[in-house]
This record gives C-alpha cells, structure tokens and sequence, in this order.
C-alpha cells in the first residue's frame, strides 16, 4: 500500500468514501426519517390522526384479529396503540403469502379506510435497512457492507486526523468553499464521532444472525433453529387442527402483567388463530428501557393459562439487545428522539460534505487533463445528495395529491408513490450531469418549494393546517412535520440563495460550471 | 488491478477468515470454557464485527498482499481445524 500507515489510511478514507458514499447518504437519510417513522406515518395518513381513549380495552384488538381469522393467517402481529402510533395496527400474511397490513380505531375497534400508502414504516423505514432490495436478501447484504465501511471510515478519519481538538472550534465558512467543506466536515465527523460508531454497531449487531451465522452454525449443528429457542426462550407449538375460540385479550394482558408487575404490551403475536393450540406471544414495551426486546412471555390463547415467561438473564443476550435497542430507540423520550434526529441528519453532512471535498478538490485539475471522473461523480453527488431530499418530498406531496383508491395504468395507490420516488430521484441525476455545478442550486429550490407545497397540501386536503395542529396535543405529530418541512423550505432556500452569489462572485467558478 | 485483488482480499477474504475464527472462538467458550451454547454462539457473532473491522483496516495497511494471503489463509485453516477437532470431540 502506500508508504505509510497514515497514507494508506488516508487513500482507504478517501476511495471507500467516494464509492460508498453516495449509498451512506441514502441509509443515514433513510434512518433519520425513521427516527419519527410514526410521526410521518400520521402525516401521510391522515384517518389515523387519532386520540387515545381514556381507558383502553384490550377487546377493542378484536375485530382486528376476526380480520386476521377471516383471511385465514396463519399468524397475526397486533400492535398495541400507543402515544405515538394511536391505532391498532394488524399484520398478517394471507394464505397465498401476500403481506397485509390494516389499521383500527382504538376506542371502537372498527377498522379504518385504506390509505393507500406505504408511508414511513412500510417504505422509508425499510429503505434504510434493505434499499428495498428483496432479491436473495441483496439489501440486507449491501446495507451491511456499507455499515462495516462506515466504522472502517471512522476508524480511517482518525487516524488521517492530525489536529482532532483544533477542529472542534475551526469552521472558516468565509473562506473558500473548499476549506469550508472540509471545516464542516471535520466538525460533523469529530462532534458526532461517537454517534456514528455506536450508530453503525449497532445497526450491524441487530442482525449479527444474519452477518454472522458461523459461530452459531458451529456450535449447534443441524438443529439451528434451537438457537432462537435457547438465546430469547422463544416458544413454539403446532397446529392442533382443532378449532377453538381465543380468551379475552385483557385475561391474556393481565395474565403477562402478573409476571412483569408493571408494564402494558407494546404488541399481541398470535400464532394458530382459531386453533385450540393457539398461543399468544406478549411483549412488555420498552418504554422505560433501553433494550427494545425487554420481556416476552407466552400465554396459551385457549386457557388463558401461562406457557413460557423466563426473563433474559444471559448475560450475551442481554448485551445483544441493549444494543439494538440503542439503535431502535423505542424508549419514550422525547429529547433524545430529537438529539437522534440531529446527529443522523449531521451524519448526512458528514457524508455529503466528504464527497463535495473529494469533488471540488479535483476539479480544476480533472478538467485540465480532460478527466471526466470529477464530473460524473458530482453529478452522482448531488443527485445522491439534494436528489434524494426532493425525491422523498415528492413522495410527500404525491400523498396528499393523490385521491384515496386512485389508480393510474394499473398501478395501485401505494405503488403510484414508490413510482414517482424512483422517477423524481432519477430525474434529479439527469438534471445534475445536465446542468453540471449550478444544479446545486436550481436543486436547492426545488427542495425549498417541494417542502412548502407538502405543507400547503396538508392544510388544503385535510384541514389541519398549523394553527389548529399547535393547539391540539393529539395533532402535534403533523404540527411536528409541518414545522420541519417549513424550515427545510427556509434552510434549502438560504443555501440555494448563498451558492447562486458564491457563483456570482467568483466568476472562474461560474464559468467553469457553465462549461 | 492489484487494488481490485486487495479489496477483494480484504472484504470476502477478510469474511471467510472472520467467519471461521468466530466459529472456533465459539466452540472453544463451549467445549473449554463451559459457557452455555446460546451465549457462545452470540457473543462469537457480535465479536466477529469487531475481527472483521480489525481485518479490514490491516488488509489496506499491510504492504506485501502476499502476506495478508498467507496470514488470513493460515488462521482460517487452524480456525477450520479446530472446529473440526472440537466437533469431533464433543459429539
């Protein structure tokens, strides 16, 4: 490799950065979305901007679970209502192994009209862990790889770092763009250090049975699927092709809270619905802790009598989901939630700012020896870059444009979304190679009107408009994404406003990018 | 090219031999150290992250790709061998 171990960390820094980047980017962008995945859930759905009812009766999960019953699953995941997810959400898999997903009303059980979306946690969400890339788990391979590649960037950036303390306090904004991107770089990458490591970890360590089976391979052999059971005292029992009717669901929370002593469920899982071998996995909600796993038990769905209820005390296992649960944040507070968001979204500045440098740094010279590596990457760059930021607003504003049950050339609702998604990304990349380095700017406009428009469509298709979704604490989600919207609409328009007069007042760069 | 065979070395290779020593590590907690099977085989998986940043970062460090070759073949085979032996022993 290079002469030194500071150079060969400084070439890996820089070429697995500008390879990977522009995948990073999607994933930290993707998973701080899905830091208020329930939030932009209510956004883009607007029948479930529901209030709690005062009293919730576990009852109340069961039309839902006669929707399951009817559809003859196999299996059926209830969730629980709770502060942030007001409905009761069932999950199932028809008996042709399509996936279902319907939403109740938790004060009267009833189910809600379809929204036609995937919204947050069935498009974004996954998009962070899988790229919804379904082929032979190919997502969950890529996003892995990329995981590894931003700890071994980490792990790089330190070691090039020479003056790790100076750079807390250096941000030249006046200066050259250049040195200015490499400040905001350094500044996100050394504040927001160990969010990042912890944040790739243990993305990585919540699928370490995926990543790396061979150790549990080698220590059981055929029997596998023992693992599960040994690790998390997982319970299972087949069909005894009896049918039976299921115990009131208040008995079987009741019955789970007798041995966690305080707690409420965070979700149902029951396996056999309608048979008399039916069995009902309960999770105590993570609420008050970390670990987002805390305490499962199993009670028999027919009785009503207790199955399986060991808490996790092995030590490996525990530390396991400790882990995750700091990546799944799951607990209920409010400031965190947010501190989250704003070191994903300085995460994404860490990552966009690295590829700018690698770009502005290689420009003049590319464009001297008629190179046209610097060109093509930053046009990935900001197609990558401001391209998924309008992307996933027009996701946004499709949503609240589309009529409920709308289809166009055979493509449902939900998919008519994902479609614009994928074709507005695009578009930004033909846009970006077009318009070479002012696409920078007509992109930051675009942005800036997009997140306007969402939040005018918001108001004008369902009525909550700010005013009204301030003043009422049910609401406050859409209050939430509205005022965020609202800022990146004044924050995309400064930046778009700043770069036009850089532009202006350099006028080798202009010329530059004009050619 | 001689990057091409580096970065392949460093991600697959570096993979396989990850792999491999995390299954002995496993089985060595297990059949030696006396540690239940479950926990061994989670703490074997959480730490190959770790193997395999250490790996990665050395595969590009390490001047000679001859060296990281024989290196990563040779602690592979004895994580191998090892598996095998211990298999052999405990069932």
């Amino acid at each position: 490799m290079e002469p030194t171990f500071r150079a060969s960390m400084n070439w890996l820094h820089t070429w697995s950065g500008v390879v990977l980047g522009s995948l990073l980017f999607a994933i930290f962008w993707m998973g701080t979305l899905s830091v208020f995945d329930k939030e932009i859930d209510r956004w883009m759905m607007p029948a479930s901007r529901l209030a709690l009812p005062e009293q919730f009766s576990y009852e109340t999960m069961r039309p839902a679970y006669k929707a399951a019953l009817a559809a003859k699953a196999p299996a059926v995941l209830m969730l629980v209502p709770n502060e942030r997810n007001p409905v009761i959400t069932a999950l199932w898999r028809n008996a042709d192994g399509s996936f279902a997903q319907r939403l109740f009303d938790p004060s009267t059980g009833t189910e809600l009209p379809d929204q036609g979306t995937f919204a947050a946690s069935r498009f974004i969400y996954p998009f962070h862990y899988t790229l919804n890339l379904k082929v032979f788990g190919l997502g969950y391979w890529i996003v892995g790889l990329c995981g590894m590649m931003m700890m071994v960037l980490c792990v790089s950036g330190v070691v090039i770092h020479r003056k790790i303390f100076a750079d807390f306090f250096t941000f030249r904004p006046e200066r050259k763009i250049r040195r200015a991107t490499l400040d905001l770089h350094n500044v996100a990458g050394v504040l927001g250090l160990p969010f990042h490591v912890v944040i790739s970890v243990s993305g990585l360590v919540i699928l370490f049975s995926l990543y790396f089976p061979s150790s549990i391979w080698a220590v059981y052999r055929q029997d596998a699927r023992l693992f599960g059971r040994e690790a998390y005292g997982s319970y299972v029992r087949p069909p005894a092709r009896q049918a039976a009717d299921l115990v009131s669901f208040d008995a079987i929370v009741a019955k789970a809270r007798s041995v966690w002593g305080r707690g409420e469920p965070n979700y149902l899982y029951v396996f056999n619905p309608g048979d008399a071998a039916a069995c009902v996995q309960v999770n105590r909600a993570s609420e008050d802790v970390v670990s987002n796993i805390s305490h499962v038990v199993y009670v028999d769905g027919v009785t009503g009598e207790m199955l399986s209820a060991n808490k996790p005390e092995k030590p490996a296992a525990v530390t396991q989901r400790f882990i995750a649960g700091l990546h799944f944040i799951q607990f209920r507070h409010w400031t965190l939630r947010w501190l989250y968001f704003g070191l994903g979204l300085a995460g994404c500045v860490l990552i966009a700012t690295g590829l700018l440098f690698w770009v502005e740094s290689r420009r003049e010279r590319h464009r001297k020896l008629g190179r046209s590596g610097a060109r093509v990457v930053a046009a990935v760059t900001v197609a990558s870059v401001t391209g998924i930021l309008i992307a996933t607003l027009a996701f946004m504003v499709t949503n609240r444009v589309l009529p409920l049950g709308g289809s166009a050339f055979g493509i449902e609702r939900p998919a008519i979304e994902i479609v614009v998604f994928h074709l507005v990304w695009l578009l930004a990349l033909l846009h970006a190679f077009v318009s070479g380095g002012r696409a920078w700017v007509g992109q930051c406009w675009t942005i800036s009107v997009l997140a306007l428009a969402a939040v005018l469509l918001n108001a004008l298709t369902t009525g909550d408009h700010l005013i009204r979704t301030l003043a009422d604490r049910q609401l406050w989600p859409v209050a939430g994404i509205d005022i965020t919207l609202l800022m990146a609409t004044v924050i995309a328009a400064c930046v778009a406003l700043r770069l036009a007069r850089s532009a202006l007042a350099d006028p080798r760069a202009s010329q530059e990018t004009g050619a | 090219m001689k990057i091409f065979a580096r970065t392949a070395l460093a991600i697959v290779g570096g993979y396989l031999g990850t792999s491999a020593i995390i299954a002995a590590l496993s089985m060595i907690a297990v059949a030696m150290v006396g540690m239940e099977r479950s926990e061994a085989a989670t703490l074997g998986s959480m730490l190959g992250f770790v193997i395999y940043l250490g790996v990665m970062i050395w595969s590009f460090a390490e001047p000679a790709l001859i060296r990281i070759t024989l290196w990563l073949g040779a602690v592979t085979a004895l994580s191998l061998t090892l598996v095998l032996l211990l298999g052999r022993f405990t069932s």
